[in-house]
């Protein structure tokens, strides 16, 4: 299980790379253009194998060897976006607002009325790869799920679509209507931060803990050099310039206590670097529900997709922050459906839209960090 | 304690969006779900790699990896997190065991900007490495001079600078302006005190891993061990005079007082191997001098030569210290060496002498040091890397082993890689003899061979070492025997008399030399200092003073080393090992 996955996979990209791969029991006997053999640094016939302890002519590869970074340069632009076609699932078009009402709060507005039409919905997956650098590094990849016309970012869905219908049928839905990609991707690049934030927790956490004992032991370092000059004067009973000279030491022992902790959290800041690695467009038929919410006087037309994979209806994606939420406010401004938590200013708490006042509280001026 | 307000990371996102995958979607243009799958699963591939193992290792060229230098780099990385002090023994490899770890740091991408510190001696020698061996192209303060390159410190990702160059006055603040992810100090002994510009340096420094590189981190006092430590993890040993309180003896600086506590906490900061540790057995070196009686015809053209340039240098007008020195060194590797570049001196010095001594070289026929060369060659069977300096040289050399009949290899600059991967085939799988030149072999081993022959001799001790350091290092199984060719009253005779009998530098381990070095109560180079006797010695009683003074300085120079060698085994015992 362990060995045989990296061999036939190694196999497969040269072969899409047109080299000519032959496997041979435990090795892969490789030809490749003098270009390919350049790039990867093998030669023209090159024999591959995958067993460490064996020593045989030719090239030993494992999980950390070098050719694994070049290799999927081989499959250049093949590999970056496919699309899948569900078959047509069952649809629930009748007594929604019975889970409407289940699912969804509406903390500051009231249901007018609620439609469900059919209608092809796309959705986007798309998978990123982060590593996460500080003096440490953490990688991974992870998928993001975007409904391409609601924005809403249904994850659940991604199990059921591996289990089974992920095949998908040969009938090619139309998609009539499709936000545009750039809203799309930044609603998915938002998710994706988000859920990489949750993946890095632990490993947030662990550095967090370091830092604060490393500016902790800083700064036991620099009172007590503070501390022993204070002593001296005590001791001496320095008064004068003489008293003087020993302060302003106390002073330049500050300057270089803020330049050190200021060090210190330089040196565990963490660079999250995060690449898109490619999508698949999942369209399908489903549901279309249409609300219809009231705001003092104001109304605004909201809609939501019943997933037929999920057979449930999708939480709506918040306008801040994109994630999925059940519980939602509309803002006064431009009524914008917004998460509690962008509804409200971290600093004074009182009700702000994020969306409408991205950057500072304009009640309080408290400006807004990235979260 | 005190409560401390809570810090918590600084957190940046940065996304790359290809915009051949975007484009791709927003064409709707889609492709075959495999190729999908396999790019997906190719990705995963690399997130299975752990710091179990180290990427670096296959990319390594002709570097003998040993499992307590793999084990050093793991730990550097996975427990000390890229801040430590590599203290191995000497000749345990601590500059591979630097390199390794800066190729893993540059492989991972946790690392860009890499900034070694280096004293001016060992600059060129870090170069030469870190290219050959790890393929990693440093630029050095020896190649670019950082004063005339405004935008040099700024604009270069891997720099090898001289110390003493980067804390001068003129470039200190530059140096300091800017942020580094790894910065690597060797021979950290000369950061000493606290108020030294080299500690200062190092200090203001902003970068997130630090290496620091001594076998004898600690030469005079323990307040030395506590300085360095600051540097890497300030507050670890509390302040200076907490530290000496709880750790050091009262009214004896050397002594620690807190013995296992001391050594708990050095324990999270330091690693050091000893030979005996590791098992590591370095086998023995015998040295012999070959003091060769020089031919009439020969004695005149070295004293004619000798003459010509104390005059010349001594009168200001004719030839400069570097050119002098030239001379003297192609005179003592062989008379046509000499020739040559005598030839296109006619100008700057007197006509008629130089034709003199040129019309003695024509009337050669053959040199004592030849004659006595075969004479060894034929003598024993075996392997033997023959080292020589100059062209002309190596060329009279290969005429007069082809007409004894006598089967070799060159090796020498100006061959293209494929080259010299040949000549070091052969002379490993084919012929006995592998005449060489110095330059260029770093990275290429030839341990197969166990005996060396120096048929000229480099002045400066660091490059005679290089040579020896080419078969005897860890990984020679047999013991190595050296042998140095030397006309009689030539300089490189009275060398030989201060290298080896004086203190058996032959007998040192790779890296002890340059320790010495360093206690030499001049800053002047070895090699400066020799030539200075040469050109002011009137006699061979004023020679034979002046050599007799510098093996007294070289002899203090190493019991010094020795002392401090002793000293820090006592105080780090065998304790801090992988
Ligand atoms: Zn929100
Ligand atoms: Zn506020
Ligand atoms: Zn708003």
């Amino acid at each position: 299980m362990e060995r045989k996955p990296l061999k036939s996979l190694v196999k497969e990209v040269l072969d899409v790379g047109g080299c000519l791969v032959e496997e041979n029991g435990d090795l892969l006997e490789v030809v490749v253009t003098p270009e390919i053999a350049g790039k990867l640094g093998l030669k023209e016939h090159e024999i591959l194998y995958f067993t460490p302890q064996e020593s045989r002519n030719g090239q030993f590869i494992s999980y950390s060897s070098d050719i694994l970074d070049s290799i999927s340069e081989l499959m250049e632009d093949k590999g970056h976006f496919c699309k899948v076609h569900l078959p047509r699932l069952y649809l629930k078009k009748e007594r929604l607002d019975q889970i409407i009402s289940q699912k969804l709060s509406l903390a500051n507005s009231v249901l007018r009325s609620s439609r469900a039409v059919e209608r092809t919905v796309s959705y986007l997956l798309l998978n990123f790869k982060y590593s996460a650098i500080s003096e440490e590094k953490k990688e991974g990849i992870i998928t993001v799920v975007v409904n391409e016309l609601t924005l809403a970012s249904p994850g659940e869905m991604m199990s059921t679509l591996l289990k089974g219908y992920y095949e998908g049928s040969r009938k090619e839905w139309r998609v009539e209507v499709r936000r545009p990609l750039e809203e799309v991707f930044s609603a998915a690049c938002k998710v994706a931060e988000h859920e990489i934030r949750r993946e890095l927790t632990d490993f947030v956490r662990r550095l967090d803990r370091r830092l604060n004992k490393d500016v902790a032991r800083i700064e036991g370092y620099y009172g007590t050099l503070k501390e022993e000059v204070e002593a001296r004067i005590q001791k001496r009973g320095l008064v004068g310039d003489d008293q003087e000279r020993e302060l302003s030491r106390i002073r330049a022992i500050d300057v270089e206590l803020k330049r050190k902790i200021k060090e210190q959290r330089d040196r565990y800041s963490l660079r999250v670097n995060v690449e898109l690695l490619n999508a698949i467009r999942v369209t399908m038929l489903a549901s279309l529900v249409i609300l219809r919410i009231r705001r003092k006087n104001r109304e605004k037309r909201l809609e939501l997709v019943w997933n037929p994979l999920l057979k449930d209806l999708e939480l709506p994606a918040c306008e801040g922050c994109f994630r999925p939420t059940g519980i939602f406010y509309l803002c006064d401004e431009e009524l914008h459906h917004i998460c509690p938590r962008c509804h409200e200013c971290p600093s004074c708490h009182k009700a702000v839209c994020r969306v409408c006042y991205p950057q500072a509280c304009p009640k309080c001026g408290g400006k807004f960090q990235e979260r | 304690m005190e409560r401390h307000p809570e810090y918590h990371l600084d957190i940046s996102f940065s996304f790359i969006s290809p915009e051949a995958v975007l484009a791709r979607i927003a064409r709707d243009e889609a492709g075959e779900r495999r190729f999908y799958d396999l790019r997906l699963d190719v990705s995963h591939l690399s997130l299975l790699r752990s710091l179990e193992e180290l990427l670096c290792l296959e990319t390594l060229k002709g570097v003998e990896k040993f499992w307590y230098q793999i084990e050093v780099v793991k730990r550097v990385i996975r427990d000390f997190r890229g801040r430590a002090i590599f203290a191995d023994e000497v000749g345990l490899g601590k500059t591979i065991e630097a390199g390794m770890a800066i190729k893993e740091y540059l492989m991972r991408g946790m690392i860009r900007r890499v900034l070694i510190l280096a004293p001016p001696s060992l600059v060129s020698q870090w170069q030469e490495e870190m290219l050959s061996k790890f393929d990693l192209n440093f630029v050095s303060t020896d190649q670019v001079d950082p004063g005339k390159d405004e935008s040099f410190w700024e604009r270069e990702r891997l720099i090898i600078a001289s110390i003493s160059l980067a804390k001068s006055r003129r470039h200190f603040a530059r140096v300091i302006r800017n942020e580094y992810d790894l910065v690597v100090v060797d021979e950290v002994h000369h950061l000493k005190s606290r108020s030294t510009l080299n500690w200062k340096l190092v200090n203001a420094l902003k970068s997130r891993f630090l290496f620091l590189l001594s076998a004898t981190p600690v030469q005079n006092n323990l307040v030395e061990l506590f300085n360095l430590i600051t540097l890497l993890k300030p507050g670890l040993l509390r302040t200076e005079s907490k530290f000496k309180r709880e750790y050091v003896k009262r009214g004896d600086a050397r002594t620690p007082a807190n013995r296992d506590k001391l050594k708990e906490l050095v324990r999270e900061v330091m690693i050091r191997n000893t030979r005996s540790l590791v098992d590591v057995k370095l086998p023995k070196r015998f040295a012999s001098t070959i003091i060769v009686p020089p031919s009439e015809i020969e004695q005149e053209i070295y004293q004619k030569l000798s003459r010509l340039v104390r005059e010349r240098y001594k009168d200001g007008a004719g030839l400069s210290k570097v050119v002098s020195n030239n001379l003297l060194r192609e005179a003592g590797s062989s008379p046509y060496a000499l020739e040559s570049s005598l030839a296109k001196l006619d100008g700057s010095l007197p006509s008629a002498s130089v034709k003199e001594i040129l019309g003695l070289i024509h009337s050669l026929n053959g040199t004592e040091k030849g004659v006595r060369l075969l004479e060894l060659i034929n003598k024993g069977k075996g392997k033997k890397l023959i080292f020589v300096h100059y062209l002309k040289s190596l060329e009279y050399l290969a005429d007069l082993l082809a007409q004894a009949g006598l089967d070799f290899v060159e090796f020498r600059g100006g061959m293209t890689a494929a080259q010299k991967d040949g000549a070091i085939d052969s002379f490993r799988n084919q012929v006995d003899i592998l005449l060489s030149m110095e330059s260029g072999g770093e990275g290429r081993n030839v341990q197969f061979c166990n005996t060396m022959i120096n048929y000229d001799l480099p002045w400066n001790p660091m490059r005679i070492e290089q040579r020896i350091g080419r078969i005897h290092r860890i990984g020679q199984t047999r013991d190595v025997f050296i042998f140095n060719f030397c006309l009689r009253g030539s300089i490189e005779e009275y060398i030989l008399q201060v290298l080896d009998k004086k203190i058996n530098m032959f007998e040192l381990v790779i890296g002890e030399m340059d320790a010495i070095l360093g206690n030499l109560p001049r800053e002047a180079d070895f090699e400066d200092i020799v030539m200075d006797i040469w050109l002011k010695s009137q006699s061979e009683e004023d020679l034979r003073e002046g050599f007799n003074w510098l093996g007294e300085e070289m002899l203090r120079a190493k019991e010094g080393y020795e002392e401090t060698k002793q000293w820090d085994e006592v105080l780090f015992s065998d304790d801090l090992g992988v």
